[in-house]
């Protein structure tokens, strides 16, 4: 699972419907890889107003990467730096095994050979 | 377009992941002759529901030719989350994003999708056949219709307002119907191609916000 995938994920268990914390999930345990991405700016410029930005930073900080600006940037297109870095972590950080853990109700969704398992169990829906 | 590679299919691990079939074969028809519609919309975010082989991601891959998208791709089958990344391998030099999930539909996913689409199990079938690991490709329960009919009213809060959404049908899941059912979620649908293969009567349908064609 890339960085870009984990920041379309939440909770789903019945019931743990708080916003504030069915999302983003927590990642523990992470082991990652770098994997080679296409270098691609048109569309992460084009990506960029559907991230969840607050999240993507907590979510790198967690993991060591430090790199990303706090604030909301602006005008991207014009930032070659910021796009290369923007480029290694959403598309080029991939967890291989882990878990993501949710803030709400704890569940615990495994990550195996870099797919994120979020199934539930019948109850759990 | 040449159809994709997805030989590792025949390799013995692989055998509980659907083999691409003439319902398969008619919604790449059809995603093909859509093909100028697809393009023209610039999908930044696709989604499989129930990716199998993945051969139809790697299709749409194709057909899109550009590396300005991501694919997500879900299924309650492991195996089809590995095949779908050995089937994207085989078939590009220069792999597109290709991101699989397991998950039962369209479950944990919060972001929104220009383009979605799902072959389902479609087959009429004893209710507790429905996602066995023996039948969960094919058996859809009562008119078949007991798995897509869940995802439904899901839609609407992951398709973007211009996104489009392809579902594969046949004559007992009553096409007509699925098309008034998902007026009330406010989707308008057309049957964009039908086959006949055998006994059965296939059809591809293709829907779109009802409000899109206001504009
Ligand atoms: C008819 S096969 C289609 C496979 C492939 N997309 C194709 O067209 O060849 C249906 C697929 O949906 C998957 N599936 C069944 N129930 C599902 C569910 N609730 N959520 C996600 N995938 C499901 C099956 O494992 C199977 O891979
Ligand atoms: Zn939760």
């Amino acid at each position: 699972m890339r960085l870009i995938t984990h920041n379309m994920l939440k909770c789903h268990v019945r019931g743990c419907d708080d916003s504030s914390k069915n999302f983003p999930l927590e990642i523990q345990d992470a082991q990652l890889e770098q994997i080679e991405a296409e270098k691609n700016d048109a569309f992460l410029v084009r990506m960029f107003p559907r991230l969840e930005w607050n999240a993507l930073v907590s979510t790198a900080k967690n993991l060591s990467i430090n790199n990303l600006p706090e604030k909301i940037p602006e005008n991207i297109e014009e930032d070659q730096a910021l796009l290369e870095i923007l480029h290694t972590v959403l598309l080029e950080t991939n967890v291989k095994e882990g878990r993501m853990v949710c803030r709400g109700c704890g569940h615990i969704y495994a990550i195996k050979n870099s797919v994120p398992n979020m199934l539930l169990a019948e109850h759990e829906i | 377009m040449n159809t994709p590679y997805t030989s590792h299919l025949r390799q013995d691990e692989f055998k509980s992941v659907y083999d691409p079939s003439e319902d398969t074969f008619l919604l790449l028809d059809a995603l093909e002759n859509d093909a100028k519609y697809i393009q023209n919309l610039k999908p930044l975010t696709c989604l499989e529901i129930g990716t199998g082989s993945g051969i139809v991601t790697t299709f749409l891959a194709k057909i899109l030719d550009t590396q300005q998208t991501i694919y997500v791709a879900t299924d309650i089958n492991p195996m089809a989350t590995k095949s779908l990344l050995l089937t994207v391998k085989q078939n590009f030099d220069t792999v597109p994003i290709v991101e699989p999930i397991l998950t039962n539909l369209v479950g944990g996913l919060s972001c929104k999708f220009d383009l979605i689409v799902f072959n389902p199990p479609y087959v009429q079938s004893e209710s507790e056949e429905i996602g066995t690991k023996l039948f969960a490709a094919t058996s859809g329960g009562i008119k078949g219709r007991e798995v897509m009919d869940k995802l439904f009213p899901q839609l609407d809060t992951i398709m973007s307002d211009t996104g489009v959404f392809y579902l594969v049908a046949i004559q007992v899941n009553k096409p007509k119907e699925i098309i008034e059912v998902m007026e009330g979620y406010g989707f308008i649908g057309e049957i964009l191609l039908s086959r006949r293969c055998g006994i059965e009567l296939l059809y591809i349908l293709k829907f779109i916000r009802n409000k899109q064609l206001l504009q």
